[in-house]
């Protein structure tokens, strides 16, 4: 309940900000209006609001449990990115006076074209990083309240698009207080009680092992690997139990290519008459395969092409792995360790510190053995077990978790090569997102740009010691996660595991409204740029009254969102962490060359740039969206397509300045006088 | 109020605070240039051959503190990956590595940015000395 309540204050609060802020609103200026006399330390605390964003919050501590410390490079890049912003661009930029990156594309080279290029590539990183913020919103309040996931992501959406905070330097301000107080409080309790009763064991082990007896429900679909010897009851009927137990003794049974199908489809009759024809219809590409009990006389092994298993209703297999294209193969270990009598399962399970009632459908799954579940299907895992593997999925154990670039796994390959693209990406992407540069201008000049910079890069370093922390206290605190998924959601779910109770709820509502903070403020300042960029870049004509440019720009802005609730609709299955380091990867290989090359290099044209965006930016989009929405892939094309930013930054600069040195006649005529005003030095104020 | 603002384009509200609008509203329709530029030939009449040093000394200071980030950021993972050394020494329990990327960075970030802010600072506020002899 009272994570709710956070929810809802924080939501609350944040449209009365908004509405308050549109009704003193007059025209769009006031969007983006700001006291030019801010100091830096209020001005770096708005820009950390509104930088500090899911991916941080929630995300990276949710990365950190399941990849271990390779990515502990991300908050290193992420801060690092201010740093060569400071050093490459933020003063000449803020002298400049554009306010975002596609007016300096116009502005310094000289090109509508390329303004516009700009302005779609702000849309695409902005809906890129939008969406992560959904899917943060969506897990939150499915966390926290058990609504569908669908209910938060609209929830942000309609807050943003109708209220938001419109880059009020005073609420974005605020905002990183509220996240920064809320993760070092609950770490620091959660420190405290948690490692007080286990040390710092999620180091040094072999996998995660739960502490006390977990029940892990599971959808249907997923395969499971156990590690250990784990329990499970089977979410089917008291039917399918009954033909389970058959052959729960069974001897390995084998379904290979080359043998028939014949026996299988005369046992039909036989399956139905036990009453299991009320069967989870398979998964697209997925079959549930219901191994026949021995005393069927099963041959040892036959081919079961997908459609006939579809076509036979069989489902609900202990242990079914997929071998190649449409064939089957069935692993069941023997288990005999199980008691026949349910009274006597249930103390068995009770004596591995797992209190259950279900013993008359307790099965086990030994070692090594595979489980396809069904619908409702509930783990046991005991006491000290590992939690078992989920197939397919990318976890990291043992040493790989806990040593730097340690030997790839299968889905992530080369990571060192990774681990170097992740900080290249990072590290230049930061200064080509859409809704930071526009911050810089609440700066008088310069020099104070610089000042706020300083104090940003502390500020986030003071934040980014606190969500790793939360990551290792969920190895050792909620390691389900790694089998449900679900582990974006392990900051709000550690209070419940380590504290429980009142103080429990109570951490859970103050991270929940941190969280909510953190998805409000960047989700915000995303759309203002992604409307912006719709509205006045792209939209082909410009009236010039002041109102009916206000309700173009809210018409964008709802848009926006639409567009950004949308995909974010369908962001589910990705990690928000890897979400918010793909946006910063084509953020690096677009816009990245353009202010560098644009602040520094004279014979810069616009037709370089043009062409240093598309290809670079293009690579970056292309490798992203082939992984997102493409087959799997092994190896170096997996590794090189999931961090494109190692390759496709350099491809950027290469086509910016092969395409400026071949096109040296399209040289601004007024570049001096351009750089000239940027690099110029500001009178320091004398005072008195 | 500070007198500092290179445009000198930004309205002043009646609070006699300065708001910055943004220019989309105002300055820039599409097709047009999105910024003024009053003094075209730049506020000091600077000389493309002065401009250029300038540029120069304040590029090259940028590039000497770019370069301990980059070394450091390439020279750390190679490193880790190639050594145990870091793995496998732990301080309460918390492996080296952990440490040093977790927390360690942070510092070097900080010490670049608050050094090059100064560094830079002086090397602007001499130019602007220069400036005022010649």
């Amino acid at each position: 309940m009272i994570p709710i309540i956070a929810i809802a204050i924080v939501a609350v609060t944040s449209t009365v900000l908004g509405a308050l802020s549109l009704r003193v609103a007059r025209s769009t200026s006031d969007f983006l209006v700001a006291s030019r006399s801010v100091r830096p330390a209020l001005n770096a605390s708005a820009i950390c609001g509104e930088y500090l964003s899911a991916g941080t919050f929630l995300g990276l501590a949710g990365l950190v449990m399941t990849f271990g410390v390779d990515m502990l490079w991300y908050p290193v890049g992420y801060t690092a990115g201010y740093v060569i912003l400071l050093l490459l661009v933020a003063a000449p930029l803020r002298r400049f006076g554009a306010y975002t990156i596609p007016e300096f594309a116009q502005g310094r080279l000289g090109s509508l074209l390329l303004r516009r290029i700009s302005a779609g590539f702000v849309l695409l990183i902005g809906w890129m990083y939008l969406l992560p913020q959904m899917k943060g919103a969506g897990i939150t309040v499915a966390t926290l309240t058990g609504a569908p996931y669908w209910v938060g992501v609209i929830l942000v959406a309609v807050i943003v698009a109708f209220g938001g905070m419109r880059g009020i330097t005073f609420v974005q301000a605020f905002q990183y207080f509220v996240k920064v107080s809320a993760l070092s409080s609950a770490a620091i309790v959660l420190l405290i009680v948690g490692f007080g009763v286990s040390g710092v064991r999620a180091f040094g082990a072999d996998g995660p092992r739960v502490r006390e007896c977990l029940r892990i429900p599971m959808s249907a679909g997923k395969t499971i690997k156990a590690t250990d010897k784990i329990f499970f009851t089977r979410g089917q009927s008291k039917s399918s139990m009954a033909l389970l137990k058959r052959f729960e003794n069974a001897e390995n049974v084998r379904i290979t290519a080359g043998a028939s199908i014949a026996d299988l489809a005369r046992n039909r009759a036989l399956i139905e008459s036990l009453g299991t024809n009320q069967l989870v219809k398979p998964a697209a590409d997925q079959i549930h395969l219901l191994t026949s009990p021995t005393s069927l006389t099963l041959p040892t092994s036959l081919t079961l092409p997908t459609s006939q298993a579809r076509a036979l209703g069989v489902t609900s297999a202990l242990g079914v792995t997929r071998m190649g294209k449409g064939n089957l193969s069935i692993s069941m270990p023997a288990d005999q360790t199980l008691p026949a009598n349910s009274a006597e399962r249930m103390s068995l399970a009770a004596s591995k510190g797992c209190d259950i009632n279900e013993g008359s459908l307790l099965r086990s799954l030994p070692r090594g053995a595979t489980l396809f579940t069904s619908q409702n299907d509930i783990l046991v895992v005991p006491k000290g077990a590992q939690v078992p593997r989920l197939v397919g999925s990318a976890r990291v154990d043992g040493k790989a978790w806990e040593r730097p670039f340690a030997s790839g796994s299968k889905s992530r390959p080369h990571p060192l090569y990774a681990g170097y693209s992740l900080i290249i990406g990072t590290f230049l992407g930061t200064m080509g997102l859409p809704h930071i540069l526009v911050r810089f201008y609440t700066n008088p000049d310069g020099p104070a740009t610089r000042k706020t910079i300083v104090v940003v890069v502390s500020l986030l370093a003071i934040y980014y010691l606190w969500p790793p922390i939360y990551g290792v206290l969920g190895r050792m605190w909620a390691p389900d996660l790694l089998l449900t998924g679900k582990t974006d959601a392990v900051v709000l779910l550690l209070p419940q595991r380590i504290v429980g109770g009142l103080g429990g709820q109570l951490l859970t509502g103050v991270l929940a409204a941190g969280a909510f903070a953190a998805f409000l403020s960047t989700a915000s300042g995303l759309l203002i740029s992604v409307a912006g960029a719709i509205s006045h870049d792209l939209a082909r004509s410009s009236s010039p009254a002041g109102t009916s440019i206000v309700r173009r720009f809210r018409q964008a802005a709802i848009i926006a969102a639409i567009v950004a609730a949308l995909l974010g609709l369908r962001a589910e299955r990705f990690e928000i962490n890897v979400l918010v380091g793909w946006a910063f990867a084509i953020a690096a290989s677009s816009f990245c060359p353009l202010l560098i090359l644009g602040v520094w290099w004279r014979r810069f044209t616009w037709v370089g740039a043009t062409a240093g965006m598309l290809a670079g930016g293009g690579a970056a989009a292309v490798a992203i969206f082939t992984v997102m929405l493409g087959p799997k892939l092994n190896g170096w094309p997996a590794a090189l397509l999931a961090q494109p930013a190692a390759w496709t930054v350099p491809i950027a600069f290469v086509a910016c300045i092969a395409g400026s040195l071949l096109s040296q006649s399209k040289v601004p005529a007024d570049t001096h006088a351009r750089l000239a005003r940027m690099h110029t030095p500001e009178r320091p104020v004398r005072s008195q | 109020m500070n007198n500092s603002d290179p445009g000198g384009t930004r309205p002043v509200t009646r609070s006699g605070r300065t708001v910055v609008t943004h220019p989309r509203t105002v300055a820039t329709r599409l097709g047009r240039d999105p910024l003024e530029l009053p003094d075209i030939e730049s506020p000091s009449g600077l000389s493309e051959l002065a401009l250029k040093a300038l540029m120069g000394a304040q590029l090259r200071m940028g590039l000497r503190y770019l370069a301990v980030i980059v070394f450091s950021l390439t020279a750390v993972p190679l490193l880790m990956a190639n050594t145990t050394v870091l793995a496998e020494q732990t301080l309460f329990g918390i492996p080296a590595a952990w440490l040093v990327i977790g927390a360690g960075f942070f510092p070097l970030l900080l010490g670049v940015a608050v050094s090059y802010t100064r560094s830079i600072a002086r090397l602007e506020a001499a130019y602007l000395n220069v400036l005022d002899r010649t």
